[in-house]
C-alpha cells in the first residue's frame, strides 16, 4: 500500500509539491477501499457507496460518454473517487480534466489503495478549492467549461458541492468579463497613458511612499450601501490613521464631515461629478492610474501620485523612466489596488469600511455619492437583478440588468451580487490567503453588512477603532518628506523608449501591407478549398512575413493591446470555423486579411501618436529647464 | 326506470330491487351466472357508451337506476388468459427496457432518472396484480398458464421493491442503479423464460 501512495504522491508532487505534502502527512481517519464484483475499487463513506459495487469502470464510462457527448473544452471534476471517471475521460481523448477532492481522507484512503499513477499524470488534482478557483481563471475565457459530479459526492458534501458550482461560474464569468472589458477598454487605456504622460512628469509614482506608514492604520473605505451605518466614526480617527477613499466614496465620507486623506481613481472615462471643485478637494490627494482619463489628472487637488498597472505592456516597459518599480496587485477595482498600495506603504492594521460587494436593501452605493436615487429589483426566478436609477449628470433614469449571483454574507447566509463584485471579492480571497501565507500585515473588515471575504477578520469598526486606532501622527510630514526625496523622472529616456516604438510600428505596418498584398495573391489562386502551387508559395511568404511582424512588435508590445477586439474577434472565428465540417478557405482568407488591415492602420496611427507624445515630453521637460533656470 | 341489460345482445330479465344495485352487483350476479359456461364479461357498454375502464372500484361502486341500458360482450376462459398473458407479457417487455434508461440517468445524475425510475416501480406493480390475477383464474378454471407457479418469484420481486424503495429514501442512486442494473433485469429475464410456455 506504502508503494501505490508513494507512486502516486511522487506524480502529484510534479506538479504540487505542497499537495504532495499534505497527503502525505495526513493523519486524520481514511477511507477505506472495496473490491467490487469486477474486481475493481471503489468505497464507503458516511454509509453509501460512491462506485457501484459490480462495475464501477462500467459506470465511470457511462459518465465520461455522457460528458463529452457536450464536448466541453475542460472538465472540472467535484470528487476524485476511485479515479474511475477521471480516467475514463482521459480514455475518452478528454486532455483538459481538472479535479477538486473536498475531503482529503478520501484522498489519501484512494491514494493509497488505487495506483492513480497514469491518471494523475494527465489531470491536474487540487484539495483546496481557492487554489483551483484560481486554477480556473486562467482558463481562456473562450473555452468551454463543463462541472460534473457524481450523486454520492452532492449526497456527501452538499454545502461544499453549491459553493464549488458557485465559484467555478463566478471564476469563469469574470475571465469572460474581463475580456469584455479588455475589448472595450484597451486601446482606450493605451490613448489615455499617452495623453497622460506630460501631466504624469508632475506626479510622483506611489512607491514614494514605500514603507513610510510603517504600523500606521489605513482604513481602506469603498463606498458600500453599508457606509451609511459606520462611517461618521471615521470623523474620530482623521490624524490617527490614514484614510484612503475610493472615489465613488469620497463624497459619501464629505457627508459625513470626513475629509479622506487620499482618493484613489483609475477609471478609464472622466468623472468631474465626483469632486466638490472647493476647499475639500484642495485638502485631499488623488491616487491615479497612469491609464485614468486625462481629465483626472487634470483636477485640482493638494497632491497627485500615480502607480502603474502591471499588466500594461506601455507601463511595465516605461515605469522605471518614470522612477517607479512597484506595481500593485490589481483585482479589477480601485479598492484591490488601495490594498495592495496600503500593503507597500507598510500600513498595519488595514482596516476596510463599506466593501459590502453586493446589493444592500434597495442600493448599491453609500448615499450622498452619484446616485440621487435608486430601485433595486432582484428576480430569484430568472437570476436577474434589474437597476433603476438617477445619475447625478443624466437627466433620464439609467436602467440596467445583470445576472444574479450569489456571495456568502456576513451572517454565512448567501447575499445577492453581480459579476464586477463577485470578481472582486475572488480577488480580495486570494490575495488575502496569500498575504497571510507571507505573514503580512493584519487586514480587518469593519463593512458592517455585506459580503464576507475569507481571510480578513471580521469587526466592527467601533471595536477596530478602539483597539487599534490610538496615536496621532503629521501625515503632511510623513508625505512631504517622502516626496523631497523622489527621483526625478528620465524625460530623455521616456523619449527615446517612444522614438523606438515609433521606429517599430512603422516596420510593422510595412510588413503588414506585405502579409496583406500576399494574401490577395492567395485569393485570386484559390477556389473552394483547393490551391495552387502559387497559393501556396504566397502562403509560406506569408508566414515569414508574420514572423517578422511578431519580432518587430517585441519593441512595442502594447500595439497588441490596442488590438485586443480584433484578435478576439479572429479567436472567435478560428473556434467557429473548428466546428464547422469543413471551414471554405476563402472565408479564412477573408478573415485574416481584416485582421492584418487592423494591424496596418493601428500600426500607422500609433507611430503618429508616439511621436507626437516623445514631442510633447520633450517640450515640457525644455520649459520646466527654462522656469528652473529663470528661477 | 328500470334499465335494460343486454348480455351478448340477448335482453336478461334483471331486477333492480329498490333501484339500490350497484353496476357491481350486476357484474358479480352475470359472472355467476357464466361460471359454468367458463365465460367472462369482457366489455361493458352504458348508454351506448364503452366504458374501458369499468373493472375500476368508481364505475362498480355506480347506482343502476340513473343509466337506461347496459350492454355486456363475454369471452371464453381461454380468450381471457390469453389476453392476460399477453397483457403480462408486455408489462415485463416494457419494463425490462425501461431499467437500461434509468439505469443510465442514474449513473450520469440525469434529470428523467426519477420518472423513469416511477415507471419501473409502477410496471413491477402491475406485472404482480396481472400474475396474481391470472394465477387465481386458471386455479379456478383448472388451466395450465404457467409453466412454473408464478407465486415462487413474489418474494422476490417484493424484495427488489423494498430495496429500491430503500436505496431512492436514501437518495443513494449508485445503489439504486446497482440493483435496477445487476438484480432487476436479471430476475426479470429469468421471470421471463421460467414464466412462459410460449412468449405472445
Amino acid at each position: 500500500m506504502m508503494e501505490i501512495l508513494m507512486r502516486n504522491v511522487e506524480e502529484i508532487g510534479k506538479r504540487d509539491r505542497s499537495l504532495a505534502e499534505r497527503v502525505l502527512s495526513f493523519s486524520g481517519d481514511c477511507v477505506d477501499l472495496e473490491r467490487a464484483k469486477t474486481g475493481s475499487l471503489t468505497f464507503r463513506f458516511q454509509g453509501r457507496l460512491f462506485h457501484s459495487a459490480y462495475d464501477p469502470a462500467k459506470e465511470a464510462g457511462a459518465q465520461a460518454n455522457e460528458i463529452l457527448s457536450r464536448k466541453p473544452d475542460w472538465v472540472l471534476l467535484f470528487g476524485l473517487g476511485c479515479g474511475h471517471l477521471a480516467a475514463a475521460l482521459v480514455r475518452g481523448g478528454m486532455k483538459n480534466v481538472l479535479c477538486y477532492e473536498p475531503s482529503i481522507g478520501i484522498l489519501k484512503g484512494v491514494l493509497s489503495g488505487a495506483d492513480l499513477s497514469a491518471v494523475l499524470r494527465e489531470i491536474e488534482i487540487f484539495d483546496d478549492v481557492t487554489r483551483f478557483i484560481s486554477r480556473v481563471r486562467d482558463i481562456d475565457a473562450f473555452e468551454d467549461i463543463l462541472c460534473y459530479s457524481t450523486d454520492p459526492y452532492k449526497a456527501a458534501f452538499p454545502k461544499e458541492a453549491v459553493d464549488f458550482l458557485n465559484r467555478v461560474n463566478n471564476a469563469h464569468i469574470t475571465s469572460k468579463v474581463c475580456v469584455q472589458t479588455d475589448i472595450e477598454s484597451r486601446e482606450v487605456w493605451v490613448n489615455n497613458y499617452f495623453e497622460n504622460v506630460e501631466r504624469m512628469s508632475c506626479c510622483p509614482p506611489i512607491d514614494v511612499l514605500k514603507g513610510r506608514f510603517k504600523g500606521v492604520p489605513i482604513i481602506i473605505a469603498g463606498a458600500g450601501p453599508s457606509l451609511k451605518k459606520n462611517a461618521h466614526l471615521l470623523k474620530e480617527v482623521k490624524g490617527k490613521a490614514v484614510i484612503l477613499a475610493a472615489i465613488t466614496a469620497y463624497k459619501p465620507l464629505l457627508s459625513y464631515g470626513v475629509i479622506p486623506d487620499f482618493i484613489i481613481a483609475a477609471e478609464k472615462v472622466d468623472l468631474p461629478e465626483y469632486f466638490t471643485y472647493g476647499e475639500a478637494d484642495l485638502s485631499t490627494r488623488l491616487i491615479l492610474g497612469e491609464v485614468a482619463h486625462p481629465g483626472m489628472f487634470g483636477r485640482e487637488v493638494k497632491e497627485k501620485f500615480v502607480f502603474f498597472n502591471p499588466s500594461h505592456a506601455l507601463s511595465t516597459e516605461q515605469a522605471r523612466h518614470w522612477g517607479s518599480d512597484y506595481f500593485p496587485a490589481i483585482g479589477g477595482s480601485v479598492t484591490t489596488a488601495a490594498l495592495d498600495i496600503a500593503v507597500m506603504m507598510g500600513g498595519g492594521p488595514i482596516i476596510f469600511v463599506g466593501q459590502d460587494l453586493c446589493f444592500g436593501e434597495n442600493e448599491t452605493h453609500a448615499p450622498g455619492g452619484v446616485y440621487v436615487s435608486q430601485d433595486i429589483k432582484i428576480d430569484r426566478d430568472r437570476g436577474v437583478v434589474s437597476i433603476e436609477e438617477d445619475y447625478v449628470t443624466l437627466k433620464d433614469k439609467a436602467k440596467s440588468s445583470h445576472r444574479l449571483q450569489w456571495l456568502k454574507g456576513l451572517d454565512g447566509r448567501p447575499v445577492a451580487s453581480k459579476f464586477d463584485w463577485v470578481t472582486f471579492h475572488q480577488w480580495f480571497e486570494d490575495y488575502m490567503s496569500d498575504l497571510n501565507r507571507r505573514g503580512g500585515p493584519l487586514v480587518l473588515n469593519a463593512t458592517e453588512g455585506g459580503a464576507y471575504i475569507e481571510g480578513m477578520e471580521h469587526v466592527t469598526l467601533k471595536d477596530a477603532i478602539s483597539t487599534c486606532i490610538k496615536t496621532e501622527f503629521s501625515i503632511d510630514e510623513i508625505i512631504g518628506e517622502a516626496v523631497a526625496g523622489r527621483a526625478e523622472p528620465d524625460i530623455e529616456g521616456l523619449a527615446k523608449s517612444f522614438e523606438s516604438m515609433q521606429k517599430g510600428l512603422k516596420e510593422m505596418q510595412r510588413s503588414a501591407d506585405s502579409i496583406l498584398r500576399e494574401i490577395e495573391l492567395v485569393k485570386r489562386s484559390v477556389s473552394g478549398n483547393t490551391a495552387s502551387p502559387e497559393a501556396m508559395k504566397a502562403a509560406a511568404r506569408i508566414k515569414r512575413l508574420e514572423e517578422k511582424l511578431f519580432r518587430e512588435a517585441e519593441a512595442s508590445a502594447f500595439i497588441w493591446e490596442t488590438l485586443t477586439a480584433a484578435t478576439c474577434e479572429l479567436k472567435t472565428y478560428l473556434r467557429s470555423s473548428e466546428e464547422k465540417a469543413g471551414a471554405v478557405l476563402e472565408d479564412e482568407l477573408k478573415a485574416t486579411s481584416t485582421s492584418y488591415k487592423r494591424v496596418s492602420e493601428m500600426c500607422g496611427n500609433y507611430a503618429q501618436v508616439v511621436f507626437r507624445a516623445a514631442a510633447r515630453l520633450r517640450a515640457a521637460a525644455s520649459r520646466s529647464g527654462q522656469e528652473a533656470a529663470a528661477l | 326506470m328500470v334499465p335494460h341489460v343486454y348480455l351478448d345482445g340477448i335482453e336478461l330479465d334483471f331486477e333492480d330491487r329498490g333501484n339500490r344495485s350497484t353496476i357491481g352487483e350486476l357484474i358479480e350476479a352475470v359472472e355467476n351466472d357464466l361460471t359454468g359456461a367458463r365465460r367472462f364479461v369482457m366489455e361493458l357498454w352504458v348508454d351506448g357508451e364503452r366504458l374501458p375502464e369499468w373493472r375500476g372500484s368508481t364505475v362498480l361502486k355506480r347506482p343502476l337506476a340513473v343509466y337506461n341500458d347496459f350492454k355486456l360482450k363475454t369471452a371464453s376462459m381461454e380468450v381471457v388468459a390469453l389476453e392476460g398473458l399477453d397483457l403480462l407479457q408486455e408489462y415485463l417487455r416494457v419494463t425490462r427496457d425501461n431499467v437500461p434508461l434509468c439505469v443510465s440517468e442514474l449513473r450520469i445524475g440525469g434529470a428523467r432518472a426519477d420518472a423513469s425510475f416511477s415507471a419501473i416501480f409502477d410496471g413491477l406493480v402491475e406485472i404482480v396484480k396481472t400474475m396474481d390475477a391470472l394465477a387465481r383464474g386458471g386455479e379456478k378454471y383448472s388451466m395450465d398458464l404457467f409453466k412454473e407457479n408464478p407465486a415462487l418469484f413474489y418474494n422476490a420481486i417484493l424484495r427488489c421493491l423494498e430495496g429500491m424503495r430503500q436505496a431512492r429514501e436514501g437518495s443513494d442512486t449508485v445503489m439504486l442503479a446497482d440493483l435496477l442494473e445487476y438484480e432487476l433485469l436479471p430476475f426479470l429475464e429469468e421471470m421471463e423464460e421460467r414464466l412462459f410456455h410460449f412468449n405472445a
